[in-house]
């Protein structure tokens, strides 16, 4: 190795290394500074970074020394401190600066703690942020200290971008792990719901001594009204009931004056062969939303006082159970619509990746549409490939260069398994690393044992990636590209989906070359 | 349908006896459509015997109000023991229907109407 070669090495291996020794975000940045302050032989160093709005600096960590026998702990933020008083805020540098063109370029500045050195940290056009090292003994910057910084600039600005960007990535991963955990507790699936309110309404039954009832609820935004539980209906009931507001066997009309609703169609009630019915509506807030009926079909079944004081209660449950499956259900589409930006924003982290859950949803949806897959198959695979790699999020040990964690379908799927989708949905994130003859990650699941989802999602995204190429390996043209799925036929990916990949590649590698090239434009 | 009919002041207060589910819904209407085609204008339903009201009768009710309201009429029901009234506070129907706690309470409310 070249004498500055190996000198560059000595200076930027200290603080690289910093990514793959230290997993903390804090600690990365004090490990950084110390490093910095070994060089400098200066008292103090503050590490300013742009703030989210560009226009200003924000301290994100200090570092003041005392003396040659060690390092003083870092001065936290004035946000962080104990507040013990005057000495603390004393002690602290400002926590905002205002960010001007000036600050592009390395130059000297005042501060209430004399002169300090500002090292800008670059990357390309991007002003990360600057560094602070001083307080200066004079106001020139002595050549050793400017000499020492300059060369260790870049792995600087690499280091405290990188760390900062994995640092917001995980602050999203634990935010949206919490709202997992919110999520769970507000857990009403469809099926669930169902079966809770199918107990509700046996326990009903029982409690009034009716023969038989049913729960009708209805969709938000719409009039119909379908049972979505019910006991000991006679055949037929079921689908010969109208419950149509406009027609059907209830009058709801009576809602629209704050009331509930009554039977309206005695002749059809009299052709079900109900003797009695009871019909409670649910309401939530003031919208109508369901009806909780309980039906005899003999005589002799009336209501008593003490039996209805407990068909209100039910019918309270029942109501409440609605709202939270409501709630969920509003929940999980805000919650899925924040996993797909979570992995748009891995995307961006390499220039070849621009785009790529896009990209690999495309593909894997003219594929799936090309399979004939249902309307809720089509929707879950292409839902599946748009959040594929957000287990990546999670990603903090490298050795050598960036390693894919082999573990990241199993994360990804298990961010969307209790979320009320189609099962494609965590099925195809978890297994799109399967190969079709087994030998694939990172459970080693094999033929139709990995969902078709799965199939597909792994057959779009070797396309996507191979499609776009690296920095090491070239984009594969599309003769290519055909070669490789016909020789991983059968191995890696499934017959039938190659088959039909294999029909449609003229349509599919222009569209991929197509994106590729608009994005290097 | 078992019941009485009687004239107190110009109201006309027909009692009825018994459960009205959906079997004795359709008697229920014609005498309600009868009664409301006469010459009354004032319509009390007395509902001190009948121990049980389900969603037809309900609907019968809400009808006859609906009717009297459409005519100008007044129409309301009293003397509803704790099941009737209790269904009538489960179905919401409170807020629709003239409700009297008793006879002689309703006789005077649709007289001064």
């Amino acid at each position: 190795m070249l004498r500055g070669a190996r000198e560059a090495d000595d200076e930027w291996r200290p603080i690289l290394d910093v990514l793959s020794t230290e997993p903390v975000y804090e600690r990365r940045l004090d490990a950084v500074l110390a490093r910095v302050s070994e060089l400098s032989q200066l008292p103090e160093c503050h590490l300013y970074l742009t703030a989210e709005d560009g226009d200003r600096f924000h301290l994100e960590r200090s570092r003041r020394s005392h003396g040659a026998r060690g390092a003083a702990p870092a001065v936290p933020r004035f946000d962080q401190m104990d507040g013990s008083g005057v000495d603390d805020m004393a002690a602290s540098a400002s926590l905002d600066l205002a960010q001007t063109e000036e600050d592009r370029t390395d130059r000297t500045v005042s501060t209430l703690r004399g002169r300090f050195f500002s090292l800008a940290l670059s990357c390309g056009d991007e002003l990360i942020g600057v560094l602070h090292v001083g307080p200066l003994a004079r106001d020139e910057v002595p050549t050793k200290l400017r000499r020492h910084l300059e060369a260790i600039r870049f792995p600087l600005a690499l280091v405290v971008r990188q760390a900062r960007h994995e640092h917001t990535v995980n602050d999203r991963l634990a935010a949206l792990s919490a709202r997992v955990e919110v999520g769970r507790r507000l857990q009403v699936s469809a099926l669930d719901l169902d079966r809770f309110v199918e107990l509700l309404l046996d326990l009903a039954l029982k409690a009034t001594h009716t023969e038989a009832g049913f729960v009708a609820i209805g969709e938000p935004g719409s009039d119909l009204l379908a049972i979505r539980a019910q006991v000991n209906l006679p055949a037929g009931f079921v689908e010969q009931t109208d419950l149509s507001p406009a027609t059907g066997l209830f009058d709801w009309s009576p809602a629209a004056e704050g009331g509930g609703l009554v039977l309206r169609d005695f002749d059809a009630a009299t052709r079900l062969g109900i003797r009695s019915l009871l019909a409670v509506p649910l309401f939530e807030e003031s919208e109508p939303v369901g009806i909780f009926a309980l039906v005899n079909f003999s005589a002799g079944g009336t209501f008593q006082a003490e039996n209805l004081e407990l068909l209100a209660t039910f019918s309270e449950q029942i109501t409440l159970m609605l709202h939270n499956g409501r709630l969920f259900q509003h929940f999980a589409e805000r919650y899925i619509d924040t996993i797909k930006g979570l992995a748009r924003s891995l995307d961006v982290r390499r220039a070849h990746t621009h785009g790529h859950h896009d990209k690999v949803a495309h593909a894997a949806a003219t594929i799936g549409q090309e399979l004939s897959l249902s309307p809720v198959e089509f929707e879950a695979v292409r839902d599946a490939a748009l959040i594929h790699d957000v287990g990546m999020a999670g990603i903090v040990k490298f050795e050598g260069g960036f390693q894919a964690d082999l573990e990241h379908p199993t994360v990804g799927a298990s961010l969307v398994e209790h979320l009320p989708l189609h099962p494609w949905v965590a099925g195809s994130v978890a297994t799109h690393h399967e190969w079709f003859d087994g030998w694939g990650s990172p459970v080693g699941l094999k033929g139709d044992d990995i969902p078709l989802g799965g199939r597909i999602l792994a057959l779009a995204v070797f396309l996507v990636e191979m499609a776009a190429g690296d920095p090491v390996r070239p984009a594969w043209p599309p003769e290519r590209l055909a070669e490789e799925l016909e020789r991983r036929r059968g191995s890696q990916f499934d017959p039938d989906v190659v088959a039909v990949a294999l029909r449609l590649m003229p349509q599919l590698a222009r569209e991929l070359q197509g994106s590729t090239t608009n994005e290097e434009n | 349908m078992e019941h009485t009919l009687d004239t107190h002041d110009g109201v006309t207060v027909v009692a009825l006896k018994g459960d009205i589910d959906v079997s004795k819904a359709p008697a229920l209407r014609d005498l309600l459509g009868q009664v409301m085609d006469g010459s009354s204008t004032r319509v009390l339903l007395d509902l001190t015997d009948v121990e049980f009201l389900d969603s037809s009768g309900l609907g019968l009710l809400v009808t006859a109000h609906r009717r009297a309201a459409d005519s100008g009429w007044a129409f309301g029901v009293a003397g509803a023991g704790s099941s009737v009234s209790r269904v009538f506070e489960l179905t919401r129907t409170t807020r629709l229907l003239r409700i009297f706690v008793s006879r002689q309470e309703g006789v005077d409310a649709l007289r001064a109407l």
